[in-house]
């Protein structure tokens, strides 16, 4: 029996190595940059880093990035000016843009179908609506002189908050990231069962220590307020609070996933809207709009929503 | 519980631990830690169907006991084997077959002209493994019966021989002349035994985890959109498909015996290399063994056999085909299949060449196979890999529009999944999964067999290393014959 534990632990030390130098050797890992809290009270990545990121096993998805001075992935530093035409792209993963080569981006894109613009792209992973803002309020006189602004809002994520609020956003298991082997493990999923148990166990202990009757009673005490009315009320309270300009924001989103009651509000309220729904719709018969392994835009969805943008602005400009 | 899931690798080690250092001194604890464990094992996936399991114990345990008592008396014998045949089949005829019967009955008379509102058909689910333990109990009725074994007298070690959690839900569906005296009788702890049990299992994990699921998606995009596809991509999609139903019911099969000899229990072998089969009936005598075997002994044998007329004899081989067909599955789809390979096994038994690769492989004295024997090969499978179109089709019109696509729509275009999963990843993973198969023929019970500790580590190493490249998080990973 001693013999039986003594191989298996000796194989599973040594085939766990080899693992690790195989997963290194052929760059299966995906390299995450480190994140900071900027003077603006963002959480933003490190200026100048640069590496690879992995998506999907077997490398399906590599992509080079490049951090730069202003904390996010993107080819150009982000000066604006008031003589030249910049455009700011402002949204979550899909706009931080891990998923392609930094020079060939979404905002690249814009910038090769358009004259003399620079695109800024504030793509910053799970940012939502309240950050987006935020970022825009307390950078006003940059923004100030940026001429145009589009938000990517995800109507399922993007509005579950009133206010901003700094939340510090830690990897799972930071020390275990040290090995590539587990990084390329959580990456592909198959720690995702370990996950789930590490979440459920996190929050069984959270109702634990908040007091079992309290977590069971509150329910029963809140008025049950309807998911569209609470986000609409979000986004009013964003407005309100972070400003809003029209004249020169539009909002990126797809109709088939958002709600017709914020539709119809944002084309009361007169909010410029970039819906990508057709052309994707359209695109996602036989050759789908995303990533094998995940639910990010692949190069044909990133082209549609840039060839919308460029559209988009060609009009606005033209009008002007 | 799915063998490749999390909870199964808490599970087994626990298990394991408790079977040897904690329960051993008694067999009865042993028996009963296996029989609360298979019962939580198959409780996970849905507690109700536990009672027909339970059921079914309860039934044959006492039918055994009753045959015995009534030795001497062959016609209450035969009433108490009825009972035990009865039972088994109206419990899978209502789980399995009620609204197959209900909905051909309604065609039927639409077919003559009368047309029925069916208010017939029930919301069934379909128990897990139903189709295995029902027959692993009635053998056991039958074994008695026959006299081939004498009835367990001790429930405990009865109800684990029909529960035993490695086998339970998808075969080998065991004779109780073969598992019922390991059950009965004490295990020792041996580490050759249980160092090849896991061998067993990272080999059947990576058939199911690389080939068979890695293949999926490819395969389901074939089949579903068979109508926008050539020729040339539906005969890659039903290769492919030959290839993911091997990986994932020959994985399965190696996992539950590599679990067995875990713990000390030696499982009957299930696959023997089937894709490296010279004909037809080399084919049977390879794939899902247990089954093939199960049908000859209880009913091919007592029709006969072939040990009567010519035409006798065809008309058995037709209805073991025919009935094995209908035990995968309440769809004519499956019947076709199994017609289909009754046509395929009739003009080999007609040359007398049904048992003349009983005892040998491919390549039996030489490390590449003749090209007469490659020819064989490539024709078997060719054979084998067309009846699977009707396996894999949701029903006989797609089945034959597929195969109709196949002749009419005959052109070369290289496949693209919508995806864009990469094609040669699979090309190259199958090609590797041939080779090393056909290096390993001669025997299924040691996929691991190198005499070098180096090679066997980078070999231990190779495979897990392919789990990991081909592992896809967002796929549904449960065993093709759990529906079966």
């Amino acid at each position: 029996m001693i013999r039986l534990f003594k191989n298996i632990l000796i194989y599973g030390i040594l085939i766990l190595m080899v693992l690790e130098g195989l997963v290194r050797v052929f760059h299966l890992h995906n390299d995450l940059p480190e994140r900071y809290v900027a003077k603006d009270g963002i959480l933003k990545w490190v200026p100048g880093q640069n590496g690879y990121t992995v998506y999907g096993n077997r490398r399906q998805n590599f992509a080079e990035y490049h951090i730069n001075s202003s904390g996010y992935n993107s080819y150009r530093e982000f000066k604006p000016t008031d003589n030249k035409t910049e455009i700011a792209i402002i949204g979550d993963s899909y706009i931080e843009g891990f998923h392609q080569n930094y020079y060939n981006s979404i905002g690249k894109q814009v910038e090769n179908k358009l004259d003399n613009v620079e695109v800024y792209e504030y793509g910053h992973s799970s940012n939502d609506l309240a950050d987006q803002l935020y970022l825009i309020h307390a950078n006003r006189e940059k923004f100030d002189k940026v001429d145009y602004v589009i938000l990517y809002v995800k109507y399922e994520n993007d509005l579950k908050r009133p206010e901003y609020e700094f939340i510090p956003r830690e990897p799972l298991f930071p020390l275990l990231r040290h090995s590539k082997l587990v990084v390329y493990l959580l990456n592909i999923g198959i720690l995702d069962p370990v996950k789930n148990l590490h979440q459920k166990l996190n929050s069984l202990k959270n109702g634990m220590l908040a007091g079992g009757d309290n977590q069971q009673g509150a329910p029963k005490d809140k008025p049950k307020i309807d998911r569209d009315s609470l986000y609409l009320e979000n986004f009013k309270s964003l407005v309100s609070k972070y400003g809003f300009d029209k004249s020169k924001t539009a909002i990126l989103l797809d109709s088939r996933i958002t709600n017709s009651d914020f539709l119809a509000y944002l084309k009361q309220e007169h909010i410029n809207v970039i819906d990508f729904s057709v052309p994707f719709e359209e695109a996602g018969g036989h050759r789908r709009t995303t990533l094998i392994y995940d639910r990010h835009w692949n190069h044909t969805g990133r082209k549609i929503i840039a060839a919308e943008i460029s559209t988009y602005l060609q009009k606005v400009f033209s009008k002007e | 519980m799915l063998f490749n899931s999390l909870e199964y690798f808490i599970f087994l080690p626990i298990m394991f631990v408790l079977y040897w250092f904690v329960l051993n001194k008694r067999l009865k604890f042993q028996n009963a830690l296996i029989l609360i464990g298979s019962y939580y094992f198959y409780g996970l996936w849905d507690w109700r169907f536990l009672f027909l399991i339970i059921a079914s114990t309860f039934v044959d345990y006492f039918v055994g006991l009753m045959i015995h008592k009534n030795e001497g008396d062959r016609s209450r014998q035969k009433l108490w084997l009825w009972i035990s045949v009865v039972f088994n089949i109206s419990l899978l005829g209502f789980f399995k077959y009620y609204n197959f019967f209900v909905d051909s009955f309604v065609d039927l008379f639409e077919m003559l002209g009368y047309s029925i509102k069916s208010t017939w058909t029930l919301r069934i689910i379909l128990p897990v493994g139903i189709s295995f333990y029902t027959f692993q109990t009635m053998s056991y009725s039958m074994d008695v019966y026959y006299k081939r074994i004498k009835p367990c007298h001790d429930f405990l070690s009865f109800a684990t021989f029909v529960a035993f959690f490695p086998q339970l839900v998808a075969g080998p569906i065991e004779r109780a002349s073969n598992l019922l005296h390991q059950i009965t009788n004490k295990r020792t702890f041996n580490y050759d035994q249980i160092v090849s049990g896991l061998k067993l299992v990272l080999w059947g994990l990576f058939k199911k985890m690389v080939v068979a699921d890695g293949i999926a998606p490819i395969v389901d995009d074939i089949f579903l959109n068979y109508e926008t596809y050539p020729s040339s991509t539906l005969i890659l999609g039903v290769t492919l498909f030959s290839f993911q139903v091997y990986g994932d019911f020959s994985g399965y099969s190696d996992i539950a015996i590599g679990t067995a000899k875990l713990f000390g229990v030696e499982l009957m072998s299930n696959f023997k290399f089937p894709n490296f089969s010279r004909n037809v009936a080399e084919y049977w005598q390879r794939w899902h063994i247990s089954l093939s075997t199960w049908f000859r002994h209880y009913v091919y044998i007592p029709l006969g056999g072939s040990r009567v007329s010519q035409s006798r004899a065809i008309r058995n081989i037709c209805i073991i085909f025919l009935v094995s067909g209908f035990w995968h599955g309440a769809n004519w789809t499956f019947i076709f299949w199994g017609a289909f390979h009754a046509l395929a096994y009739i003009p080999v038994f007609l040359m007398g060449r049904n048992t003349i690769y009983k005892d040998s492989v491919v390549g039996e004295n030489s490390f590449f196979p003749s090209f007469v024997e490659l020819g064989q090969l490539i024709l078997t499978f060719g054979i084998v890999t067309f009846s699977r179109i009707f396996f894999r089709s949701e029903s006989l019109t797609d089945s034959f529009n597929f195969i109709s696509r196949i002749f009419t729509d005959f052109q070369f275009v290289p496949y693209e999944h919508p995806n864009g999963y990469r094609m040669l990843d699979y090309f190259i993973l199958l090609a590797a999964f041939v080779l090393y198969e056909y290096r390993i023929r001669k025997d299924e019970r040691n996929p691991f067999k190198f005499k070098s500790k180096v090679v066997r580590f980078v070999v231990y190493t190779v495979v897990i290393f392919a789990i990991l490249l081909f592992y896809d998080s967002g796929f549904d990973r449960s065993f093709i014959y759990f529906q079966f």
